[in-house]
């Protein structure tokens, strides 16, 4: 796991630099995300990602989590554009140096698939029902390592056996229908994965399977992108499924990235009320309960412009400067001094306390009024 | 024409959520007069005007039967808007009267078939079992014909009068309906909250007419009214071929039967179809079926 | 697989025997006695004894004094025998005019069909690709106006412009006046012509089919069209298609490959109950252009009221119809595998 301690560099410039000062380190990170918005136009206009900036570095395993509507798979399908014809995305993703909001249809097949691999949500109706499991995975072979034929088919036994198939040779002629929801997932996981690319952005990969197998494709997933060296951003709503396969974790609500942190400091100093509310509704057996605890209020409409910090509404902890500004992503020492209005955002911005997540970025949180370190998962805090 | 498919039962089941009691029909009833589009509207209003003008026969025009042969094949002039045919009639008012039997027909086929087909299909769909079984195999054996030769061989056997047209038709259509809305039933059936009125007390009748009927309407409700049009345009066909309305009654498809022998009289074989086209093409347009898919329409 | 195949197999000799039920049971619906009814068309015969002569035989020959069970069976009987009775037109077996007069038919009818999916298929899945843009709406447009006219009528109205003014349509018949037929093989004028080396005939009967069959074939493509459109898009907008695209995969691959391939299995089911409607609109139209074949047969029966034949024909359509359902379903398990292991 990587360290988090010391003071985050500081980017060079003043305030005419860009906002947002993203980690470097040695090496360039192999992603980088700056301003990412997606907004979908159906009735009305929905703002589904409000402009998050990120970087991951080369094999680093990083975890996004959130509830539904929070953006989360949004914005990892809009790196390589996925997203349906609904959708306007813009802002600056760079994959290893390269811009890829900029690149044609054309430029852009190339590095899906061979450079970014995703494993998607829901294996039931990812796969096509109609050709063969043989068929979806040596079409990626020949797309991405021009193989054919045989040897196509050979290397796609190979990879099936590899990602826990019995029988694989044989199971190439089925359809996925004939496949249960955890083999269809390791299906779709060998296909993400045969290209060799050097991201695999995992979109709930296990929401929709028995608990079961849950743990089993976890730690494939885990197993095969360390053996690979890949970066792999792991998108869930569910805490537990990040622990102990993810070295950093980003936690979204309401399109906006609220804090990020290493795995461990967010499970032991969680830093944004949204988190600490996250941890508590989590059922837990070592403790008595008498009532889960859930989050009292619903979700943002994201129709609606938010004024001030989204989650606000339903935060035991607002104070009066959440109903108006919006809080920006900043490293918690200076959070917890920026409920006094002397930190305005310049100043924020000048003292270097807004960043972006990085492998290298200390500890973050986007709250004006953030929870003291002892208010964390061990100990009971009643939501008021 | 063609306006079946084996996928239509699918479709069809994969309609709206089902609502308790009868509360969401009159909001689904009300919300589905509302047009979406221009085209929408645009067929809401030819069918208005034609339904109209049709009805309001007697004052528009005169005698449909009237012959006057000195005014015999002449086209349209001032006193006769749509001109004559051959027997010197009044192609203004046979169109106006012949849209009543066309109209007529369409109509009464989609009631008896209706009625019958959904009668039939929900009583098979909620009995199930053996009785389903047998019932459902006479429905298949009634859809291996196609659909008009099976009326045109009743229209034939009965004698050709409007009244043999509707049974005819009706006797051909009434297992489609069927079909479709078993699958309805059957799936509503299945879905909990049938358990539940049940586990509530009420009697397996009551459940069918209160709960399981009123949810599978909404999509039928849908095609029974598009199917007005292909009604007519189907009875127009058999009268066509003379097994329908017999001379001298005015119906649309009779009319182009009559103008066949006489191809150079332009107006008479352009007027009914026009009529017809128009009428028909209305339902459409206004059932959505240019706006939307057909998934679209059969979720509606 | 080989199951289903088996069951539905199975299921059409019993589909047909209800077929013939239902045929029967019409037929005898008739309202006057069926033998003056028969004997009435065919001109008088005055002398009593002759009428009782005839009406003996064809008691003896259909059974009319027996019960009505015992009727079906010898109906059942006589049509296995290939006996479809008499036509009250030309007093002849109406099976023998069947024969004559159901290839013409059969080769407009795959003509039609052919003419049906070629234009059909691409075009949906152009307005597919185009969904909401002009063309597409265009389209929606032309194909509700498509499926809401009578064909009969475009016909009417297109013979006359195309054959009548401008000469463009061949006149009736399957060849010119003028052009000797070629030996007849197979009945089928298209392939006896090419059996017997007669180019001069194949094109000819080709301009002879080609309005029927333009006519037909595009009036049912538009019908094909909206529905490849309409699963075509869902398909686009599908999780398996997000993921050949989240793979890489060329946009040719995706749409082919893995949309339409998904698209088209309702299409196939389609192209059954297509057939039925086919032969719907061909009766009416043959006549039309005066092409010889088992519409016309049955349009003038139907003028006639000769039911005989008219229930004939129905049989026959009927007959043609099942099995060709059954081609369309084997068709069906063999394009989409989900419903192979049912």
């Amino acid at each position: 796991m990587r360290s988090t301690a010391g003071n985050p560099q500081v980017a060079a410039g003043s305030a005419a630099v860009a906002a947002v000062s993203v980690q470097e380190t040695e090496a360039e990170p192999l992603i980088k995300v700056r301003d990412l918005t997606v907004e979908f136009r159906t009735q009305s206009l929905v703002r589904a990602v409000h402009g998050i900036s990120y970087a991951m570095a080369a094999g680093e395993h990083v975890g996004l989590v959130g509830e539904s509507g929070s953006g989360k798979s949004a914005s990892a399908l809009a790196l390589v554009r996925l997203l349906p014809r609904t959708a306007t995305v813009s802002g600056s993703v760079e994959l290893a140096g390269r811009e890829l909001m900029t690149l044609s249809e054309s430029e852009l097949r190339e590095v899906r698939g061979g450079q970014v691999g995703i494993v998607y949500q829901d294996p039931f109706s990812s796969l096509n029902p109609v050709l063969t499991i043989g068929r979806q995975i040596t079409e990626v072979l020949t797309r991405h390592k021009g193989m054919r034929g045989d040897e196509a088919r050979t290397e796609a036994a190979r990879l099936l056996d590899g990602v826990g198939v019995p029988n694989a040779v044989d199971r190439l002629a089925d359809y996925p229908h004939q496949f249960s929801g955890g083999m269809r997932q390791r299906t779709i996981i060998a296909m993400a994965i045969s290209p060799e690319p050097s991201v695999l952005i995992a979109d709930e990969p296990t929401t929709a399977l028995d608990v079961t197998v849950q743990a089993q494709i976890l730690e494939l997933l885990q197993s095969l992108t360390e053996q690979h060296h890949m970066a792999m951003l792991l998108i869930t709503h569910d805490l537990g499924v990040i622990a102990g396969i993810t070295q950093r974790v980003m936690v979204m609500y309401a399109g906006r990235i609220v804090e990020s942190a290493t795995t461990e400091d967010l499970f032991n100093r969680a830093s944004h009320p949204y988190t600490v509310a996250l941890h508590q509704s989590l059922p837990r057996i070592d403790k008595r309960q008498e009532r889960l605890p859930t989050i009292q209020g619903h979700p943002p409409d994201l129709r609606r412009a938010i004024r001030g910090c989204p989650f606000a509404p339903r935060c035991p902890r607002r104070i009066e400067r959440c109903k108006n500004e919006d809080p920006p992503l900043m490293s918690v020492e200076i959070a917890r001094q920026a409920a006094s209005p002397e930190w305005t955002l310049k100043r924020i911005k000048e003292e270097g306390g807004e960043q972006a997540p990085g492998p290298e970025s200390p500890h973050l949180t986007a709250c004006w009024n953030p929870p003291p370190p002892s208010s964390s998962v061990a100990d009971g805090w009643e939501p008021t | 024409m063609l306006s079946r498919s084996k996928r239509l039962e699918e479709l069809a089941v994969e309609g709206d959520e089902p609502t308790f009691g009868s509360e969401g029909r009159l909001a689904e009833a009300l919300g589905g007069i509302r047009p979406r589009t221009f085209l929408e509207a645009y067929g809401i209003v030819v069918i208005i005007l034609m339904t109209a003008a049709i009805l309001a026969a007697p004052l528009l025009a005169g005698d449909p039967i009237d012959q006057d042969l000195s005014v015999a094949l002449t086209n349209p002039t001032a006193d006769h808007w749509l001109g004559t045919d051959n027997l010197g009639r009044d192609i203004w008012a046979r169109i106006l009267y012949g849209g009543r039997n066309s109209l007529l027909i369409g109509v009464f086929v989609i009631l008896i078939a209706g009625t019958i087909g959904i009668v039939y299909g929900a009583i098979s769909g909620f009995v199930g079992g053996v009785v389903d079984g047998i019932m459902m195999r006479v429905v298949d054996i009634f859809l291996s014909f196609p659909a008009i030769m099976l009326a045109l061989l009743i229209s034939a056997a009965l004698g050709p009068k409007i009244r043999t047209v509707i049974i005819a038709i009706a006797v051909a259509w009434w297992p489609f309906y069927a079909r479709l809305i078993r699958g309805q039933v059957i799936v509503i059936k299945q879905r909990e909250y049938v358990t539940a009125s049940r586990a509530l007390g009420a009697g397996p009748m009551r459940n069918l007419f209160m709960t399981v009927l009123p949810n599978s309407f909404g999509v039928m409700k849908t095609i029974l009214i598009l199917d007005i049009g292909y009604a007519i345009l189907a009875g127009s066909t058999l009268s066509f071929l003379g097994l329908g309305v017999s001379l001298p009654t005015p119906e649309w498809g009779v009319m182009i039967r009559e103008a066949l022998q006489f191809p150079n009289a332009w107006w008479m074989v352009l007027s009914p179809g026009i009529a017809l086209m128009l009428f028909v093409s209305a339902m459409n347009f206004a059932g959505g079926v240019a706006t939307r898919s057909v998934h679209e329409i059969h979720s509606r | 697989m080989g199951w289903y195949i088996l069951r539905r197999v199975a299921l059409v000799p019993v589909v047909l025997l209800g077929m013939t039920f239902i045929t029967f049971v019409v037929s005898q619906l008739v309202p006057v006695d069926p033998a003056a009814a028969y004997l009435g068309s065919r001109g008088s015969i005055t002398t009593e004894q002759g009428q009782n002569a005839i009406v003996e035989t064809l008691n003896e020959r259909w059974g009319w004094d027996k019960p009505i069970l015992e009727r079906y069976g010898i109906y059942l009987g006589n049509l296995l025998q290939g006996d479809l009775g008499d036509s009250s037109t030309s007093s002849r077996p109406v099976s023998r005019d069947l024969v004559k007069v159901v290839p013409p038919t059969l080769q407009l009818v795959f003509a039609s069909m052919s003419v049906a999916l070629l234009f059909g298929i691409p075009l949906g899945v152009f307005a597919a690709a185009k969904r909401g843009r002009y063309w597409d709406q265009l389209f929606m447009v032309a194909s509700t106006l498509a499926i809401s006219l009578p064909v009969f009528w475009l016909a009417i109205v297109g013979f006359n412009v195309l054959y009548g003014r401008l000469g463009w349509a061949a006149g009736p018949g399957q060849l010119d006046l003028f052009t000797t037929p070629p030996p007849s093989v197979t009945r089928f004028v298209l392939v006896d012509s090419i059996l017997a080396g007669r180019w001069d005939a194949f094109f000819d009967a080709l301009h002879h089919m080609a309005f029927p069959t333009l006519l037909l074939g595009l009036v049912i493509g538009f019908y094909f069209a909206r529905v490849v459109r309409s699963e075509m898009i869902e398909a686009l907008e599908s999780d398996y298609v997000r993921t050949a695209r989240g793979k890489g995969l060329s946009n040719w691959i995706v749409l082919y490959r893995h949309a339409l391939r998904n698209a088209i299995v309702p299409v196939i089911t389609l192209s059954g109950l297509a057939f039925g409607s086919l032969v719907t609109g061909v009766i009416v139209v043959e006549h039309i252009v005066g092409w010889p074949g088992l519409g016309q047969y049955a349009f003038s029966a139907a003028t006639r009221l000769d039911l005989n034949a008219i229930a004939a024909v129905v049989l026959v359509v009927g007959a043609i119809y099942v099995l060709t359902n059954l081609v369309v379903d084997v068709l069906y398990t063999v394009a989409d595998p989900r419903v192979r292991d049912r």
